[in-house]
């Protein structure tokens, strides 16, 4: 199916009010089609952002550009966006049928073209014999799909989501975070959503920009962000992990990765953190170790395996799949692990147990210190042959 | 509220969201002692004075009769003055509904809440002083010689005053700036039970403000506009302080000619009269209570 979706390019947006700056120079990029997330958590930046491309508020600064056309001085009206409200926003004294031809018909469009145009989209969005209903009269996610087909209907070449799912429970968050993400690629429509749901961004989006504080903290695929956080805030907001002080003894650039060894309370030994060539390093000694739960793994044979510590169970929590157990190592840190019901119910009993975790599965993150400008490795860094 | 609060309530909030406490919420028959008195009061006062009023309209020297009624609904003066008190609370009804949608709109979509409060403020301030004070303060205004002809004068768009006083004209406009916070406040309220975000929806759908609102937000206020305008005409008919002082002899409300034949001890005919305006005012509200339903309750 043909694209109708547009580009959408951010470029050093600001927004003050009053003194107070709710967006500090942000700049992300969406190419035709692509479904781009903006999450944070309240407070973020991310509704601003949100509204300025929408038009309802200017930048005090800044340009954002569809289809590379600068929009700063077109209206709401003028810029021929959709957007799906968080409670859809349906008007109330009009049917189904009414409500999504509302657009087509301030489009001036002939009653021929509205009604096949209307009778399409509602197929689309399954809503069929529901057309002369008034939105009171449908449950939540039909009213959803509606406000979608109105969003939809004339085909505009960006969509925006404010927190699409927020209002729906939790069987039905996932039956439309489908049908929002199926019928997004059928029409080709480029998107942006906003929303707190990690679990709804990593889902559905193509792309996700991390917000906090009126900065875009990392802006990238939901892999990356999930598995190469680029900072602490991004490596906490997202999903469990657990952040390992250490500080690196030595680091060298092999053929086809970056070799870290870094010290740590884990171990006497050092860990060593292998990391792909494409990912910035840079030329500091104290770094966090990020690494998932699901990545430490129970060293079931007693053999020696690089990166592995011994600890003792603290506590555990049984999830169906798999026990939720945090562990206190050596230096009495505690690191949160994902242990399967059999080797669980083989190993808890002992005092204490061995987990180890592959060199590449651990991210570096190298904190920003205030007014400190971070200088890459490469900079000064002389590869090994 | 705070948490402290909410505790002093010992946490029972009943159905209706108002907290009570445990020992007064659970006495048994409480509610109905709470219930019952007030209803109490009204029975007594007023439905049993009505029901001596409505005797009274029907029982003559020689026992029952309808020619109270008929000489109401006959005779020319009259049914000049009922027509004449229909005709002021319509033209009432209009003028505040007028001044007070777009003062009401506009405070309820005012970004800054300065707006709001100048708006607000600016329209409840009058409510606040006394009614007789305000129908004086017209009655030196529209004066033979008063500002409003002074000024006139001054700007030659009059040569000889102007008879204000003592004409339906000056009735209604101390009605309306009586009535007006009425109208407003009531409407405010209803307003701001329309979602702003339709507004906005409307606008990103490509409608112009203008458009926008008279296809969204113009239609979803019809309901309060009605209910408004209802209560206002209903309080209008009953008028009596501004006709009396500001009306003259030929174009009374049907108030004062209750008045003044409670005065000269024609009280069976006051009591017809009287019967005659609540009976129109019941016919309005059940006509309205059948096309628009519960108007005075909001749907929300």
């Amino acid at each position: 199916m043909s694209t109708i979706g547009q580009s959408i390019k951010i470029e050093n947006v600001s927004k003050f009010y009053g003194s107070f700056q709710a967006l500090d120079t942000v700049s992300l990029e969406a190419a035709p089609g692509k479904f781009l997330t903006i999450l944070g958590s309240s407070g973020s930046g991310k509704t601003t952002l949100l509204k300025i491309i929408a038009g309802f508020e200017a930048a005090n600064s800044g340009q954002i550009f569809i289809n590379g056309e600068d929009v700063a001085r077109k209206k709401a009206y003028e810029r021929n966006i959709g957007m799906l409200f968080q409670n859809y926003a349906l008007f109330p004294h009009m049917t189904v049928e009414e409500n999504i031809a509302y657009p087509l018909k301030l489009r001036k469009c002939s009653k021929a073209e509205i009604g096949e145009r209307v009778n399409d989209i509602i197929k689309l969005v399954k809503l069929d014999g529901m057309e002369k209903r008034l939105p009171k009269q449908l449950s939540g996610g039909q009213q959803q799909r509606c406000a979608l087909a109105r969003a939809i209907v004339y085909n505009p070449p960006l969509l925006l989501l404010d927190e699409p799912l927020g209002a729906l429970d939790k069987n039905l968050r996932h039956e439309m975070q489908f049908e929002i993400k199926r019928i997004q690629n059928e029409l080709g429509i480029t998107t942006i959503s906003v929303t707190h749901d990690q679990e709804e961004a990593l889902t559905m989006s193509d792309k996700i920009c991390i917000m906090s504080h009126g900065v875009i903290q990392q802006c990238s695929s939901p892999e990356e962000i999930y598995e190469e956080p680029k900072n602490q805030f991004v490596a906490e907001f997202i999903g469990n992990t657990n952040l390992i002080k250490g500080v690196v003894e030595s680091k060298k650039k092999e053929s086809d990765c970056w070799v870290s060894m870094v010290k740590t309370g884990l171990t006497e030994e050092l860990i060593r953190v292998e990391e792909p060539l494409d990912r910035r390093q840079y030329n500091l000694d104290d770094v966090l170790l990020a690494l998932r739960p699901e990545l430490i793994h129970l060293m079931k044979e007693r053999e020696g395996h690089i990166n592995s510590f011994r600890a003792s169970i603290v506590n555990s929590v049984y999830m169906g799949d798999y026990y939720r157990v945090l562990v206190k190592t050596r230096d009495s840190s505690e690191l949160s692990v994902k242990i399967s019901p059999e080797a669980y119910r083989k190993y808890a009993g002992e005092k204490e147990l061995e987990f180890f975790f592959n060199a590449n599965c651990v991210t570096t993150i190298y904190e920003k210190e205030k007014g400190v400008i971070l200088k890459t490795v490469e900079d000064r860094f002389i590869p090994a042959a | 509220m705070s948490k402290e609060n909410i505790k002093s309530f010992s946490g029972d909030i009943n159905a209706h969201g108002v907290p009570a406490s445990h020992r007064i919420a659970k006495a048994t028959g409480l509610k109905w002692v709470i219930m019952l008195l007030p209803l109490l009061f009204v029975v007594v006062s007023l439905i049993i004075s009505l029901l001596g009023i409505l005797k009274r309209s029907f029982v003559g020297t020689d026992g029952f009769t309808l020619d109270y009624y008929v000489k109401i609904l006959t005779e020319p003066l009259y049914t000049t003055v009922l027509l004449n008190t229909l005709k002021t609370a319509v033209i009432v009804t209009i003028a505040c509904l007028l001044l007070a949608y777009p003062a009401a709109y506009l405070s309820v979509r005012a970004k800054k809440p300065i707006v709001r409060r100048l708006i607000t403020g600016g329209i409840l301030i009058p409510y606040w002083m006394s009614m007789l004070v305000r129908i004086f303060a017209w009655q030196i205004i529209m004066q033979t010689n008063g500002v409003l002809n002074q000024l006139l004068m001054f700007f030659h768009i009059t040569d000889e005053p102007i008879q204000f006083l003592y004409t339906t004209g000056a009735v209604c406009v101390s009605m309306t700036h009586i009535l007006l916070p009425y109208m407003f406040l009531s409407l405010q309220s209803n307003m701001e039970g329309i979602d702003e975000n339709l507004s906005t929806a409307a606008l990103v759908m490509g409608a112009r403000p203008a458009r926008g609102f008279v296809d969204v937000f113009l239609p979803l206020s019809v309901p309060g506009i009605f209910a408004d305008s209802l209560m206002v005409f209903v309080l209008s008919l009953g008028f009596y302080i501004a006709p009396a002082l500001l009306d003259g002899a030929n174009n009374q409300m049907m108030s004062n000619l209750i008045e003044q034949n409670m005065n000269s001890f024609n009280t069976n005919l006051a009591a017809a009269m009287s019967f005659e305006l609540l009976v129109i005012v019941f016919v309005i509200l059940g006509i309205a209570f059948k096309f628009v339903g519960n108007i005075f309750v909001p749907k929300r």
